[in-house]
């Protein structure tokens, strides 16, 4: 919840931030482009007012000079002035006096400026084309220095007058100046001379003046004054909105800064729970260790050299069970805590506890020699060593296996499978011609094997007689359990009981065997048919509950179909269960069985405690009696017993003539044998045997 | 002393040259300005479809109109002497009171003119965007589908800059790669001695200020033709027109704004009466006849390659 609301403020903030940050970048961005615009044009206007200026003293200094110059600075301050007065700038509200000095003073002064350019070049070019008129007016009449020198001496004079006025720009070199020239001559040249040097004489006296007047004006403008003193106004009202940038960068920058210490204080606080998160997902709470997990990930991360070494207690499910699972948990404890010194001398030694009462040691630079040694070390020092807990020392010893080939860890389970199953072997390196692989695949195929067969119901039950001795007729039937291949040979339980035990096929089994044996039994009414069960399936609820639904289903079939028990798994499951079933069983008028007696404890005291019907005593006695007075004397004792407590005996494994007259001699009520009958697809049609 | 003093007069006086030759070759953009020729040709720019730019602004000869007033739609006369568009573009302002600021402004005027061309912005757009022709030529130029009287306005102007003639013989000679004759040298000397440069100098001999026509007797006081006055409202410039240019001089017979002088020797006497106070001899006046011929310069490649 906080994180979620934490985020969303963070989120917010960026957005407002870098919002304000973008809104700050293009204002101040085309605030300084339209700002310089405005100056640019402010200075090449200076600059053209200047230029022209200049421009025009040089023209009026030098006589032959183009006005092209003039012409252009004259256009281009025209535009210059446009430009500046049409800024963007000077929209903004701040600018509002400039824009109005640009538009009423600044404008009327070029305008102004410009009519005193034109005014100047009109002067300028006339007093100019009369003095150059003059100047070689007076230089062609050489001839009059002749006839009349004075007059000659005085135009010249006159002419240097002119020249000085407007060179110097002074109008005191025609003070008092007699101008005009005087002949009485009647010399038509003369006369001609006279007249022309007088017109222009007198058109230079009327245009000096004003052209002195117009010069002096041009030079000393007042534009530039207005834009040094607008420039000043300007650059001091920048200034000042510049002012608002700066704070407005101010409050971007630290709402950025808040921003990035809130991503910061985030990012820390989401990885530190992440940390603790990982930690407990590649921890083991009880020692601290790094868990199975981690274990997975180094040794994928490892890979070449690294050896393991897989370390599990013996028996610590006793432990547990004597002295309370807390007390396993302390045990652990201590045992890592021995480990961890132990390793602590060891280098690149990392340990993990991969299970509840197995540890894992990743070697990454040892030989395998080496960690054998290692793990014979640890085996004994364990082995040895006295754990005191609660004032209780126990001891106890662990199985180890080691492993250097991919992948580690499952093959260091199968080693280890090998070390748990010897007695005498308790420390053991992993290696291929183990052949743990090799079962453990079989034991896939055989899986497979049986689930296909299950699918494709080849599960059948296959019936060996069970013959009554004194009558010699096939009383009853067992049903053996038959699997057969698609080749049609057929395999007995041998083959696959054993392994598919440990699945849920094996209930699949069982349910078929009810099944099969009760639609076989309806059919033959004569005989009854008995169905080998497991402590496995008395104690598994819906394998009892098949059976006492298929058992109500047809209560008349139920009747002669036993159940035989095998003496050995008897002391495996408490009583009542077992006793309960014995009474249920009964209650539909079957009986039960108890197989292969005499080859287990043989424990007499659950005979008197279980009501069961029928002893089947097992092979390795009934085969021998014949040549053993020991195991006959056993056999015997086992009818007298059992006769005593109203059960019947059958003897199995009977295949020889003498046998089977020795045990109907004997008293003994049936017997099951090759002799009479081999496990059949289907009860035989004649019930009567032979001896 | 005299002759020092001459001398004094003389450096002053040729401080530097005032007179400075057009560019063999200038920048332009040819595709832009090969529609404009042909729009200066076109007389779908004139409202009865009869005339063109072409028509007063002969390109052939000096680019100007031989004819003292033009003659527009309807024959309609004008108000002045047609001036040459030749070297138009380095005129300072445009028309003979530089009522117009650039080239551009100065197209605008006949098109519009109802006694010239007497168009419309509007009808342009019309007839230009009815022609197929022109459609695909403004695209290939402006990559727009429609066209605008703007672009025309633009193409004709790309067109005017293209128009120089350099290579005159005076532009050769100050070069330095050929010699004048002595009667056209000794014309250039009195073309400045008699002070016609100081109004006809720079790169167009002429057209870079406004002078007064008549600054020593008044010249035709009653006439009424567009001049300064007009343009600044001020009486006192009256008569005052822009300099026009001497290139080309030869070809662009009428002269002065009222086309009133035949021949250039007519116009060189008229000039140094009205504005000299003077009755120029013969002899000097047909020497910088001889000078102003010199200025007649090369026609613009864009012309001659039809």
């Amino acid at each position: 919840m906080f994180r979620k609301k934490a985020v969303t403020i963070l989120m917010l903030f960026g957005l407002f931030s870098f919002g304000s940050m973008a809104y700050f970048y293009f204002t101040q961005r085309s605030f300084v482009k339209n700002q310089r615009e405005f100056l640019i044009h402010l200075n090449n206007l200076d600059n053209y007012n200047s230029d022209l200026t200049s421009e025009a003293l040089k023209n009026s200094l030098f006589t032959y000079n183009s006005f092209d110059k003039i012409a252009y600075d004259y256009d281009v301050m025209q535009q210059e002035l446009k430009q500046l007065q049409n800024s963007k700038i000077l929209d903004n509200k701040s600018y509002l006096n400039i824009k109005e000095n640009m538009d009423k003073v600044l404008r009327t002064q070029v305008d102004n400026f410009l009519i005193k350019i034109q005014n100047f070049m009109l002067l300028n070019a006339a007093v100019k084309n009369s003095i150059v008129f003059l100047s070689s007016h007076v230089n062609g009449a050489s001839y009059t220095q002749k006839i009349e020198p004075m007059l000659y001496v005085k135009a010249v004079k006159i002419l240097d007058a002119f020249q000085n006025t407007k060179k110097m720009q002074d109008l005191d070199y025609l003070y008092r100046m007699h101008y005009l020239l005087q002949s009485n001559s009647q010399d038509k040249k003369i006369k001609l001379f006279v007249k022309t040097f007088n017109l222009h004489a007198s058109y230079l006296m009327k245009k000096l003046p004003a052209f002195i007047t117009t010069t002096k004006d041009v030079v000393v403008n007042r534009v530039d004054v207005t834009l040094h003193k607008e420039k000043k106004e300007f650059n001091k009202i920048t200034l000042h909105n510049f002012v608002f940038f700066d704070r407005f960068a101010f409050v971007v920058t630290i709402s950025l800064l808040l921003y990035l210490l809130l991503a910061i204080y985030l990012f820390l606080r989401y990885q530190k729970a992440n940390q603790s998160l990982n930690y407990s997902l590649s921890h083991d709470k009880l020692t601290g260790l790094n868990d199975r997990s981690s274990l997975v990930k180094d040794t994928l991360a490892l890979r070449k050299n690294a050896i393991i070494l897989l370390l599990n207690i013996d028996a610590f499910k006793e432990i547990n069970d004597i002295y309370g699972n807390d007390f396993g948990n302390r045990v652990l404890i201590k045992l890592t805590r021995l480990l961890n010194v132990y390793l602590s001398e060891i280098s690149r030694a990392k340990l993990y506890r991969v299970g509840g009462d197995e540890f894992a040691v990743i070697f990454t630079d040892k030989s395998v020699d080496k960690v054998m040694e290692i793990g014979e070390n640890l085996e004994e020092t364990i082995r040895s060593k006295n754990f005191k807990i609660d004032n209780i020392r126990t001891n106890f010893s662990v199985s180890i296996a080691i492993n250097a080939k991919i992948p580690l860890l499952e093959n260091a389970d199968l080693a280890l499978k090998v070390v748990k199953k010897d007695i005498n072997l308790h420390v053991m390196a992993y290696k291929e011609e183990l052949g743990i692989k090799k079962e453990w695949q079989k034991n896939i195929k055989v899986i497979n094997m049986v689930k296909s067969a299950l699918k494709e119901d080849r599960v059948v039950p296959y019936f060996q007689g069970i013959v009554n001795l004194q009558t010699l007729k096939i009383e009853k039937y067992e049903a053996l359990v038959r699997l057969i291949l698609p080749s049609g040979e057929v395999l007995s339980p041998y083959a696959f009981l054993d392994i598919t035990s440990k699945t849920h096929y094996y209930y699949e089994i069982t349910k078929v065997m009810i099944r099969k044996t009760m639609e076989v039994a309806k059919i033959h009414t004569m005989q009854r048919f008995s169905i080998n069960f497991s402590m496995q399936d008395i104690i598994n609820e819906n394998i009892i509950y098949t059976l006492f639904q298929l058992f109500d289903a047809d209560k008349e079939t139920a009747k002669r179909v036993d159940i035989e028990l095998l003496e050995t798994e008897l002391v495996a499951v408490d009583d009542s269960r077992i006793g309960d079933f014995i009474r249920k069983v009964h209650s539909y008028g079957s009986k039960v069985l108890i197989d292969d007696f005499g080859t287990g404890y043989s424990n007499f005291s659950y005979l008197s405690d279980l009501d069961i019907d029928t002893l089947k005593i097992d092979a390795s006695i009934t085969k021998e009696i014949v040549s053993n007075p020991r195991k006959l004397h056993i056999l015997q004792t086992i009818h007298n017993f059992t006769s005593g407590m109203n059960m019947k005996n059958v003897a199995e494994f009977v295949e020889t003539k003498e046998l089977a007259l020795l045990l109907q001699k004997l008293g003994i009520e049936y017997a099951q044998g090759y002799l009479f009958s081999k496990p059949l697809p289907a009860p035989l049609k004649n019930s009567d045997v032979s001896i | 002393m005299l002759k020092y003093l001459i001398i004094c007069v003389c450096i002053v006086s040729f401080a530097s040259e005032p007179i400075s030759p057009i560019p063999k070759t200038v920048e332009y953009n040819k595709a832009k300005a090969l529609l404009g020729k042909k729009l200066f040709y076109d007389t779908l720019l004139s409202k009865n479809n009869t005339i063109s730019c072409v028509t007063c602004h002969n390109l052939r000869s000096g680019g100007a109109d031989s004819r003292k007033v033009s003659r527009g739609v309807d024959g309609r006369l004008g108000n002045i002497q047609a001036p040459t568009v030749y070297n138009a573009r380095y005129n300072f302002k445009q028309f003979w009171n530089g009522r117009a600021a650039n080239l551009k402004e100065q197209a605008e005027g006949p098109l519009k003119n109802p006694n010239e061309l007497g168009m419309s912005p509007q009808l342009i757009e019309k007839r230009l965007n009815a022609s197929k022709t022109y459609k695909k030529l403004f695209y290939q130029v402006y990559h727009s589908s429609r066209i605008t009287f703007n672009e025309a306005i633009d193409a004709i102007v790309e067109f005017e800059k293209a128009l120089i003639t350099p290579n005159a013989k005076f532009d050769r000679y100050l070069r330095g790669e050929t010699t004048l004759n002595s009667d056209e040298q000794e014309g250039y000397r009195l073309f400045k001695q008699y002070g016609c440069i100081t109004c006809h100098n720079g790169i167009n001999i002429g057209g870079n200020s406004f002078q007064e026509m008549g600054t020593f007797f008044s010249y035709h006081t009653n006439a009424s033709y567009p001049d300064r006055a007009d343009v600044l409202k001020n009486k006192k410039y009256h008569n005052v027109f822009k300099v026009p240019t001497l290139r080309n001089i030869a070809l662009t017979s009428p002269y002065f704004h009222d086309g009133s002088a035949k021949t250039l020797l007519k116009a060189v006497k008229a000039v140094s009466h009205y504005n000299l106070g003077i009755e120029m001899p013969l002899d000097d006046a047909q020497k910088i006849v001889a000078f102003l011929k010199t200025l007649t310069g090369e026609k613009p490649k864009i012309v001659k390659n039809p």
